[in-house]
């Protein structure tokens, strides 16, 4: 006979909430795959929770869910339930539930169709995320404009009043969300700028929504796009009409320090280069010092310009410590302890490395100080050098240096009498 | 007060494909999409698509590009050497292009394939020649392919001398001139590939990738849901279009001369540049769409779509006037222009840290390509 399951007690639970946080990177890795595959996650999304910080840095594939599906895009406006005040352009955490609850029901059989377009699909499989988002993200604006205060908000630790103004700006956000996702896709490779007529339709459509609304739609789209900060500021300084100065302006405003208070909070800023991926925190540097940039051209008090320029600061050592903590694990490490010669996978390998440096470097070089890095790439330069030619040859060797200190450096290398 | 004379601004169209330029698979993110072509006083120019995304094209003497940009070790190698080339050519283009790759300036994948692509062509010049002469004893000796699939290697060796000996007073050469000629020919033909042989052909399997992503482009765009994209991927096929349908023409023209082998040895006695002309048409149509093709191929999801879209737009080649007159109407430049803006690219998109990206992305199209 099978022996039965029973739920874990809290207190066995907690046990292997602790031992997670304790677990390596595979280990969580291996434990969030488990917990998305479950059909009915229950308790076991509690598991997830204090991993959360850890998740944001490695930013595994997750299983693309109703639920997923419909905040993902909303990420950079949820906060923990406890630094969440009603007002504040941003989405408890633990109003996720009861609001995505609403959805499932109101979805009834339709459900079916999204399930299908995402069944088998991660958050990797963006075409498909959009093909059943635009189907979800409409439907779920509707719903959600008029569905009364669902079963389980209250128990969530919510108050009833803080309902009606919270979901109708997720309802009036969704609604725009087929507009706003693809500039959010297009601007995430780096090669297309968002379209600024696009923007502005955005902001037009604005004027008739609450004030919370529209510094959460400002927020949402500032975080995504630094770059249309400039744009904002423009659409502000131009407009005939005062309403929409006068909006521009207190949703920036509200937006900002939403922006600043997460950057601030839990490592912000500085958790999320230090402990990413050489990639990930070249891409985050800059979206980073682009959003920096853009809320010191407009921000007026003396608060909010001190707290950027900690957050400057913060930002520039973080980018520094990732930067010498890269340089001597993924290229300078392997190249000073080679025992046999290289490779072409560890040449693909150490060539990667460069690149990713390099490129957290222009971007890192942006935010502060910027002579540190001709040392610590002088002092790359040098390491690769000094590799025994058995080991490296002068061709891979010539590769490194183009890629660390240019062509010239290079070409100089090779013309070098052997 | 000294004045600078500069060139007075012009348009780029293109009256002649040689003006149009052979496309160089650089991988400067600056320099990607550049055409090298022939200038004054045996110089020569590389034309760039507009670095701002813009309409129009860079102009700018090929030795003076480090005044430009700061070109990778592989360009510098490849520009130097084609400052050095008596023609430029596609077929020239490509030879260096290799070479370099296979000296290992690209990276280590594009350096294999480099090797392996030039030991397939070594196969293939030789299939060229081998199916060249058995077409010539087939038709010296009046027979048929089966004759010549059952011969033994010492029956063959006999057929061929006769064949040549009995064609090499018809042309009025000797015998050693026809061998000789064979082998050149087989090296300007292994392009298009010989009689049946055509499948594998490079340019045959450039037609076939170019009609495949020119479907795939519409079938995408169509389901896009954006009109202004849409009209970019029309455009793109259109010109695709245009493309093929003058690659095919000219592609049947030239493989039609190895269907009679002793007529185009005494063509080839006569006039060898005809043959060489005829013969590189389709290569200098489809120069620069094997670049777009793999962009295409490189994209895998809607965002990365359309910003292989974006950049597509930039390199399309331009139809040289003499390509309008084959086809007997014009494209609508301006057209292309307009679109061009349809996609915006970022500011700096190939000059800030992204340009690392760029840099293996244009690496590993060299990999691809070869």
């Amino acid at each position: 006979m099978a022996a039965e399951s029973t739920p874990a007690s809290p207190t066995e639970l907690r046990a292997v909430r602790r031992s997670l946080t304790a677990a390596n990177d595979a280990k969580v890795l291996q434990v969030v795959k488990m917990v998305d595959d479950m059909v009915d996650r229950g308790a076991a999304d509690g598991l997830i929770e204090p991993l959360r910080t850890r998740l944001a840095q490695l930013r595994p594939p997750r299983r693309l869910r109703l639920e997923r599906l419909l905040f993902t895009p909303l990420d950079p406006l949820i906060v923990p339930a406890r630094h969440w005040r009603p007002q504040d352009p941003t989405i408890p955490r633990n109003a996720l539930i009861p609001i995505a609850g609403t959805v499932r029901i109101a979805l009834g059989r339709d459900i079916h169709q999204i399930d299908a377009l995402i069944a088998g699909k991660t958050t990797l499989d963006t075409d498909a995320a959009m093909q059943a988002g635009e189907q979800l993200w409409p439907t779920a604006a509707r719903v959600l404009a008029m569905a009364p205060m669902p079963p389980g908000w209250v128990e969530a630790g919510l108050k009833p009043a803080t309902y009606e103004p919270l979901v109708r700006s997720v309802a009036a956000i969704l609604g725009r969300l087929p507009v706003l996702m693809p500039l959010f896709e297009d601007a995430s490779g780096g090669l297309i700028a968002p379209r600024e007529e696009a923007i502005e339709a955005i902001v037009a459509g604005l004027a008739v929504e609450p004030h919370l609304t529209q510094a959460m739609v400002i927020g949402l789209l500032m975080t995504r796009l630094p770059q249309v900060g400039s744009l904002l500021q423009r659409l502000e300084s131009t407009s005939r009409d005062r309403q929409e100065r006068i909006m521009l302006r207190r949703a920036s405003d509200q937006a900002a320090d939403v922006m600043l208070d997460r950057l601030e909070r839990d490592g912000g800023a500085k958790s999320q280069i230090v402990n990413a991926s050489l990639a990930d925190a070249s891409v985050e540097t800059r979206r980073l010092t682009m959003l920096l940039d853009e809320l010191e051209s407009h921000s007026g008090s003396p608060e909010r310009r001190s707290r950027l320029k900690t957050l400057r600061t913060r930002l520039d050592a973080s980018c520094r410590a990732r930067f010498i903590g890269g340089l001597n694990e993924e290229l300078l490490g392997p190249l000073q302890s080679l025992v046999t010669t290289i490779d072409r996978p560890m040449q693909t390998q150490l060539e990667t490395a460069a690149r990713q440096l390099r490129s957290l470097e222009t971007n890192g070089r942006r935010i502060g100080d910027s002579t540190i890095y001709d040392g610590l790439l002088q002092q790359a330069l040098t390491t690769v050098r000094s590799v025994d030619p058995s080991a490296l040859n002068v061709l891979r060797a010539a590769r490194l240096v183009e890629i660390l200190a240019g062509s010239e450096a290079a070409m100089a290398l090779l013309e070098e009498p052997r | 007060m000294s004045e600078l004379r500069l060139p007075p601004i012009q348009p780029y169209s293109p009256t002649t494909f040689l003006e149009r330029g052979v496309a160089v698979p650089l991988t400067t993110p600056l320099l990607f999409g550049s055409r090298a072509r022939p200038a004054l006083r045996g110089n020569v120019e590389l034309v760039l698509p507009n670095p701002a995304g813009g309409r129009g094209v860079y102009v700018l003497a090929a030795e003076s590009v480090r005044e430009f940009c700061r070109p990778t070790v592989h360009d510098r190698q490849l520009i130097l050497r084609i400052i050095a080339l008596p023609a430029i050519t596609p077929v020239a283009i490509r030879r260096l292009a290799l070479e370099v790759a296979a000296e290992g300036m690209a990276g280590e994948e594009a350096m294999d394939a480099a090797l392996a692509r030039m030991a397939a062509s070594k196969n293939e010049l030789l299939v060229a020649n081998y199916t060249l002469l058995m077409a010539l004893i087939a038709q010296a000796d009046g027979s048929g392919a089966d004759t010549i699939l059952e011969a033994s290697t010492q029956d063959l060796k006999h057929r061929a001398q006769k064949a040549v000996a009995r064609i090499a007073p018809r042309i009025g050469k000797p015998a050693a001139w026809v061998a000789n000629s064979l082998e050149a020919l087989a090296e300007i033909l292994h392009h298009i590939g010989v009689n049946a042989r055509v499948s594998g052909a490079r340019v045959r399997r450039l037609i076939g990738s170019l009609s495949e992503v020119r479907t795939e482009i519409a079938v995408w765009s169509r389901g896009a849901g954006d009109d202004e994209l849409a009209s970019c991927a029309e455009m793109v096929c259109d010109v695709a279009d245009v493309t093929m349908s003058l690659a095919t023409t000219t592609f049947d023209a030239a493989h039609a001369l190895t269907a009679d082998p002793a007529g185009l040895l005494r063509t080839w006695a006569t006039d060898p540049d005809m043959v060489t002309r005829l013969v590189g048409r389709p290569e200098w149509l489809l120069d620069g769409w094997d670049q777009i093709c793999l962009l295409w191929r490189e994209a895998t999801n809607s965002t990365a779509r359309r910003a292989a879209l974006a950049e597509i737009t930039q390199l399309l080649p331009v139809l040289p006037r003499e390509a309008n007159d084959w086809i007997g109407s014009s494209l609508d430049s301006e057209k292309l222009a307009r679109l061009r803006r349809v996609i915006p690219l970022n500011e700096n998109w190939r000059t800030g840290a992204i340009a690392f990206e760029l840099l293996a992305r244009n690496e590993r199209l060299r990999a691809l390509g070869v």
